[in-house]
């Protein structure tokens, strides 16, 4: 016979057990043919010139292109969420490709169920395409977790780019509005960064309300996705109803800040895009 | 008769930074007929928010029980809850002054409920979640406010708070108990999909009504240590106001 002071215990089982709140992670990356630009390491000049869309490419082999930065930053990413204790449940990365068109090429789910993406190199940079994507996705994603009951942050956007968009005007200007509200609403933290000498960073900036965005310095991607993995650990740390604070002052180590407004580069501030 | 056991567990989260519990909880029995029930969570971004918690969660107490009659029977609901929040602004006031702090350094949410003779009253800011256990049904009567996000709620000190402040009133009649819990204690106890609590919360509930309070209380800190903190880092509150069985008034 159960004893009353029986229906005091509380085991494991008699609690809800998808308590974990989660954080989405949009990865929209530009993977046009610029992002196959050498940018250092051991390479030998063909001896061919290339002109593409009025830019003079001088074709290499050997060296290390910005792509494999970049996926050297993703994989180190993914590899740091699976090793931290509380984010390798909390953090659920998607990821947006775009170059002719937007491609989702790993969508959401627990980091356990996911493999490092592998990324593709194309041609063009449909950026308006990419954003959109992404932002539909991260609105799915939200409606999965209020329908299952699952809690979850304010979403983040990392927007990252070489270039200018060149897709369709339109889908760029409808996927600058769309961002620009979410983050004026507060529903969306965005990271338009900027990657190497050519990259648009007018229209970068044009992403956020304050007209902001990121010049990552070098090609210091690694640098960025540990910030990134530590601003997820600590998110994911943080308690029910605790403003989430991030350490911005640590952004300045791998990035400058770029403002519209006076169109110059300088140290980054203490505060978000 | 009416009786309260309360529970206050320190999370996981601020053991480890240091810093102290921000859950607060406070119970006022005012023989012969008023049995007032608070518990307030501190925001865990305001840096006294455990002051004003505990300022909060007293004030509620003395207020209802001072006005009980007078507020249930006022129509206008409205001047009830400004009034309500201008008694907890001015006390925050005051702590803020006397802490050297702004107001919002002060900033917790805020349950209530007082019973007296026949009737209740229940106040609620914020998050956390609000029972009520009606001819042996539990249902949920005040929900977490929440924004869409986990880390966004209203507190006392909030600007738009007398938008968010809800007030319910009623006669008791075949209600035997209430429950109230912080967001912390919510995370393993309520379900957010069907806005339902966990069978637990009925289990606690009935041995409430069996034992006295400090064995209740005992046997629930225990038990919120070994399992509850387990699940969340937040820091976890409870209280269980039950009427006492085979009590016919």
């Amino acid at each position: 016979m159960e004893k009353i002071s029986d229906l005091l215990k509380i085991r494991r089982e008699d609690l809800r057990n998808d308590g974990t709140p989660r954080v989405a992670i949009c990865l929209c990356l530009d993977v046009s043919g610029s992002m196959s630009v050498v940018e250092f390491g051991d390479f030998k000049k063909t001896g061919n010139v290339v002109v593409k869309d009025g830019k003079k490419y001088i074709p290499v082999t050997g060296g290390v292109t910005r792509m494999d930065e970049l996926q050297r930053g993703i994989e180190a990413f993914y590899e740091e969420i699976r090793n931290d204790a509380k984010a390798q449940y909390s953090a659920e990365i998607c990821v947006v490709a775009f170059s002719d068109t937007a491609e989702c090429i790993s969508d959401f789910a627990n980091i356990y169920r996911q493999e490092t993406p592998h990324l593709k190199l194309g041609d063009m940079t449909a950026m308006g395409e990419g954003v959109n994507m992404a932002l539909d996705l991260l609105e799915q994603r939200k409606k999965e977790y209020k329908s299952v009951g699952v809690d979850y942050y304010q979403p983040w956007l990392v927007l990252m780019t070489d270039g200018a968009p060149n897709g369709d005007p339109n889908e760029l200007e409808r996927a600058i509005a769309r961002t620009t509200q979410l983050v004026s609403e507060k529903k969306l933290t965005i990271f338009p960064i900027g990657v190497g000498e050519t990259a648009n960073l007018e229209t970068l900036a044009r992403f956020t309300p304050k007209h902001h965005a990121i010049k990552l310095e070098k090609l210091r991607f690694k640098e960025f996705f540990e910030w990134l993995s530590e601003s997820v650990e600590k998110t994911s740390q943080s308690i029910v109803g605790e403003k989430v604070e991030l350490n911005t002052k640590a952004i300045s180590q791998w990035g400058s800040k770029y403002s519209a407004e006076t169109k110059e580069l300088e140290p980054w501030p203490d505060e978000l895009p | 008769m009416w009786k309260a056991a309360q529970v206050t567990v320190q999370g996981r989260g601020h053991k480890i930074a240091d810093k102290p519990c921000q859950d607060k909880t406070y119970i006022l029995d005012s023989p012969p007929d008023c049995f007032v029930v608070s518990l307030a969570d501190g925001a865990g971004s305001a840096e006294y928010s455990e002051l004003g918690a505990q300022c909060v969660t007293q004030k509620i107490c003395r207020v209802l029980n001072e006005n009980f009659t007078r507020y249930f029977a006022t129509e206008e609901s409205g001047s009830v809850a400004e009034e309500i929040l201008s008694f907890l602004v001015e006390d925050l006031k005051n702590l803020a002054a006397e802490t050297d702090c702004e107001i919002r350094a002060l900033a917790s949410t805020l349950l209530a409920v007082a019973v007296k003779g026949k009737q209740f009253i229940g106040v609620h800011i914020g998050d956390g979640v609000i029972g009520v256990l009606d001819e042996n049904f539990l249902a949920v009567m005040s929900h977490p406010d929440n924004g869409e996000f986990i880390n966004e709620t209203i507190f006392v000190t909030s600007s738009n708070a007398i938008s968010h402040l809800r007030l319910y009133k009623g006669e008791l009649e075949e209600i035997s108990a209430f429950v109230l819990m912080s967001d912390g204690t919510a995370e393993g106890m309520y379900q957010r999909d069907t806005q339902n609590f966990m069978p637990i919360v009925e289990k606690l509930i009935r041995a409430a009504k069996l034992l006295p309070p400090h064995e209740v209380e005992a046997e629930l800190k225990a038990n919120f240590q070994e399992t509850l903190c387990k699940v969340t880092a937040d820091d976890c509150s409870l209280i269980l106001l039950v009427k006492e069985p085979y009590d016919s008034e």
